[in-house]
């Protein structure tokens, strides 16, 4: 029994690492080729997992092979627009100056009432409001709505004095400090540790979270169980 | 970058040790081919002691690239390999000379059969 757990951690640990070679975008929309590369890996290191008479390297060998054949044709897309367009095709615009093309609807086999959809969970109740619709590579659709129904900015108002906020930076996450991050929101030790001073905090160890905002605002949480 | 780095080498340890494989497992088939013609001609002689001390060589020869050849190989080939071994090892014993040459033949095709897997065949990759 101890060789199944074993041999099912061994492949999970090979499936993670394929993963995480094949990058991010895994993690994110996914085009068809990683669609089918992400649901053949996990039938293909199943199947050594439940039969022991298979040896383990028939499953590994195979994710080994899809990770590199995919590395690679994300690769050469990457650096071809022909393999591109092959691989993902290319995004299609359904809706063009507030116009529906019938005939882009029926290429892509998108009936009105799916488009329709689409519109309503892109928050577009109304289709006139949309300028622009385009259908993307991974099937999802972006829109572009017509001037007067976009959402307000703040250079639309003309306001003075708009808070900037940018990426906070997370100097300490659950007791440990993040130097990486303490100079990036360009502060030492010295301003830290002044700044527990003054809220009373003796130890490093004693904070959940610190994070510093784009204002130079510092949020602290202390460990539950501390003040 | 990385991760097309990563899939170059993972992509050259992969054919370069498919190739190291493909000759290590034919060595060790051939070497097991040649044992068990030893064992066939021993009992062609009728010499049952000549029979079980290359049969002791086979069995030993095993042990020693059992991990090799479990590493890559069907584990129920393995187990028919082993059958075959003990019933010819009983048949010897006996003197049932008959028994003993026919499970060596199947041995013989045994041995043969385990590089055929990873030659690299039009019949292999259909």
């Amino acid at each position: 029994m101890l060789v199944l757990v074993i041999r099912t951690l061994i492949l999970y640990g090979v499936v993670i690492a394929a993963l995480r070679i094949m990058g991010k975008r895994q993690l994110g929309e996914l085009q068809p080729s990683e669609l089918v590369v992400a649901i053949m890996i996990s039938d293909l290191a199943s199947v050594p997992m439940q039969a022991i008479d298979l040896p383990l390297i028939s499953g590994i060998i195979p994710v080994l092979t899809l990770i590199v054949a995919e590395v690679m044709m994300s690769y050469f897309s990457l650096k071809s627009e022909k393999v591109r367009k092959f691989l993902s095709g290319k995004p299609s615009i359904v809706i063009y100056d507030g116009k529906v093309d019938e005939g882009e609807l029926e290429k892509l086999r998108f009936n009105i009432n799916d488009l329709l959809e689409e519109l309503r969970l892109n928050n577009y109740y109304d289709i006139s409001d949309v300028a622009v619709a385009i259908v993307e590579t991974s099937g999802k659709l972006s829109v572009v709505p017509k001037d007067y129904a976009r959402e307000v900015t703040v250079e639309d108002l003309k306001l003075k004095g708009v808070r900037h906020d940018g990426l906070p930076c997370t100097i300490v996450s659950d007791g440990i400090l993040n130097y990486e991050e303490l100079l990036r929101s360009k502060k030492d030790t010295v301003w830290l540790t002044k700044e527990m001073k003054k809220r009373g905090i003796k130890d490093i160890k004693e904070i959940f979270i610190a994070s510093l905002n784009g204002e130079g605002e510092l949020f602290i949480q202390m460990k539950e169980g501390k003040k | 970058m990385r991760g097309v780095i990563v899939s170059v080498i993972i992509a050259a340890v992969m054919i370069s040790g498919s190739i190291l494989y493909s000759i290590g497992i034919r060595k060790i088939s051939e070497e097991l081919g040649s044992i068990n013609d030893g064992i066939m001609i021993c009992l062609t002689d009728e010499n049952y002691e000549g029979a079980k001390d290359e049969l002791i060589k086979l069995i030993e020869y095993l042990e020693r690239n059992s991990t090799m050849l479990a590493a890559t190989g069907n584990h129920e080939e393995f187990n028919k390999i082993e059958i075959n071994i003990y019933e010819m090892s009983g048949y010897i014993n006996g003197r049932q000379k008959t028994d003993a040459v026919s499970r060596c033949k199947v041995l013989d095709f045994l041995f043969e059969h385990i590089p055929k897997n990873y030659e690299l065949k039009l019949e292999n990759i259909l």
